[in-house]
């Protein structure tokens, strides 16, 4: 069934085209979710925050949109699974996570779209395949191991790039004015 | 300021690379979930008016024969009656127990004997009636029981069909005859679009028994057990009590309505040629040569004492390669085909029975 077919008739309710949806993004949802949950839940767990993203989109039907399906699933799944994180008080097992950014005024303090903006912009700006393992690593909660395994490069290099990743980040995110 | 780096990477929209999928994750059940929360959204939404009007009719019932009918046939008697101002013509009654067919398959776990005691069926739109009995004496005197996750396993159509079939299924409330005793009963409505095989297998896996309360003013769910209930039965074959009426010989000109776009709101009237129009006792599917799915409303039969009833919109299916849509409704009462006078479509058309 084609993407358009299926959003249309998913705001209409049609709950065999939900299941379309679901027979094409499960896959993908899944490894976002578990990704980030591995470390503090099981994976019935998982499959519960799953599940409650394809129910957002059921939910938010007109929220979606056809060429942006996947990238809206995503977003929302990483969500999901970094709340329940957070709610557990469990922090991602990451490289330096933590930047060292100015603006601790209120008036220094970027609103949230603008902040989007410009980390939107940073992160764009890496060069390739420095952004790839930057995402892998801090979007999708990717190990070093995983990252040089599916990448084919020696951990050293990944860390490496990931060290760049964040210097980059800082330098542009600070020199941006957040 | 310290900021976390997967923080401020929230900010960004998914699907920048491409990951392996790679999760020790169980992909039905995340189906079975996603589903089982929808069905239980769109039923305690739907079904509570109903069950208002089954009690009066079952007391109304009891108090005109002076005995209770407990028979599985009487129980859907009074269901349907329920749906039809308290009243099934004798035709009615006789399509009912000619579609009603008698499983009594009994699993007991987790404390609970869920048994499938019957099943009414077109083919199209299928009733299951089940029984949950405690084992352990406890009363069941909850508003209304449902099974979740479900899951429900029919056949895909022959390869020639070219259609994607889909089912639907929900819990209805129903009226609990004795909430004395450790039984209660459970009521599940199945629809399959695009129709289904004569003599085909389903079946059904239940698990997690729930006790809803308190429904209409804030429900409270009590999950009672979290076993596993599987059942299989066979649909009636051709040669058995599945009847239809084929009502076109020729392709029909009718009316329908386009949506707006990405939405469910009617927008314009067009003409669409109508290649197909089946009627089954509880369902009926017609099909109509389209690029999109439309809105074809009202639809109502005509009895030949007059009785109208009206066709619900229940499902669509499309085969993109011959650009046909196919559009599946439910009927709250049963019908008697050879009662048919005519069917009446958008346009006034009407297509005499055969």
């Amino acid at each position: 069934m084609r993407e358009e077919l299926i959003l249309r008739k998913i705001k209409r309710g049609d709950t065999a085209a939900l299941q379309a949806l679901m027979d094409c993004y499960i896959p993908y949802i899944s490894a976002v979710v578990w990704n980030i949950l591995r470390n503090a839940m099981t994976p019935q767990d998982a499959e519960e925050v799953v599940s409650d993203v394809f129910l957002a989109a059921w939910d938010q039907a007109e929220d979606l949109k056809e060429g942006h399906v996947k990238a809206w699933l995503g977003s929302v799944a990483r969500h999901k699974a970094m709340n329940k994180l957070r709610r557990m008080g469990v922090d991602l097992p990451l490289e330096e996570d933590v930047l060292e950014l100015g603006g601790d005024s209120p008036e220094e303090q970027l609103e949230r779209a603008e902040e989007a903006r410009l980390v939107r912009r940073a992160v764009d700006t890496l060069p390739e395949p420095d952004r790839e393992v930057f995402l892998r690593h801090y979007y999708h909660a990717q190990t070093v191991r995983e990252i040089s395994s599916y990448m084919n490069l020696n951990e050293s290099t990944i860390k490496t790039k990931l060290r760049r990743g964040r210097m980059r980040l800082k330098e542009l995110l600070t020199g941006w004015g957040i | 300021m310290k900021r976390k780096i997967s923080d401020l990477m929230g900010h960004l929209p998914g699907a920048q690379v491409e990951i392996e999928y790679s999760a020790p994750l169980s992909y039905s059940r995340i189906e079975e979930l996603t589903m089982s929360k929808i069905m239980k959204k769109k039923t305690n939404h739907k079904r509570i008016g109903f069950r208002l009007l089954a009690a009066a009719a079952i007391i109304a019932a009891l108090t005109l024969s002076g005995v209770a009918s407990y028979h599985y046939g009487g129980w859907f008697q009074n269901f349907f009656a329920a749906r039809n101002n308290d009243h099934l013509t004798d035709d009615q009654l006789t399509v009912l127990e000619e579609h009603i067919v008698e499983l009594n398959q009994s699993v007991t776990d987790s404390g609970y004997t869920v048994t499938l005691e019957s099943v009414v069926s077109d083919g199209t739109n299928t009733f299951l009636k089940f029984m949950v009995e405690a084992l352990d004496g406890r009363v069941m005197d909850g508003d209304y029981y449902y099974c979740a996750p479900f899951r429900i396993d029919i056949p895909e159509l022959p390869e020639e069909s070219n259609m994607v079939r889909g089912i639907t299924a929900g819990w209805d409330h129903v009226v609990d005859e004795n909430v004395t005793d450790n039984a209660a009963p459970l009521l599940m409505e199945v629809n399959a679009s695009a129709g289904s095989v004569p003599g085909e297998l389903w079946t059904l896996e239940l698990s997690k028994l729930v006790e809803s309360r308190g429904a209409g003013q804030g429900t409270e769910d009590i999950v009672l057990a979290e076993g596993t209930w599987n059942f299989e039965f066979t649909l009636p074959s051709e040669d058995g009590i599945l009847t239809e009426l084929d009502m076109l010989t020729v392709p029909v000109t009718i009316q329908a309505q386009t949506y707006l776009d990405n939405s469910s709101v009617p927008d314009k009237a067009v003409d669409v040629s109508m290649t197909s129009f089946i009627l089954r006792p509880l369902s009926a599917f017609c099909t109509y040569a389209y690029t999109e799915e439309l809105k074809v409303d009202p639809v109502t039969v005509v009895l030949k004492d007059g009785t109208v009833i009206t066709a619900h919109f229940s499902a669509a299916s499309m085969d993109l390669d011959t650009a046909t849509v196919q559009h599946t409704f439910r009927f709250e009462t049963p019908i008697p085909l050879d009662q048919v006078d005519y069917v009446e479509f958008p346009g006034d058309v009407k297509i005499q029975a055969n």
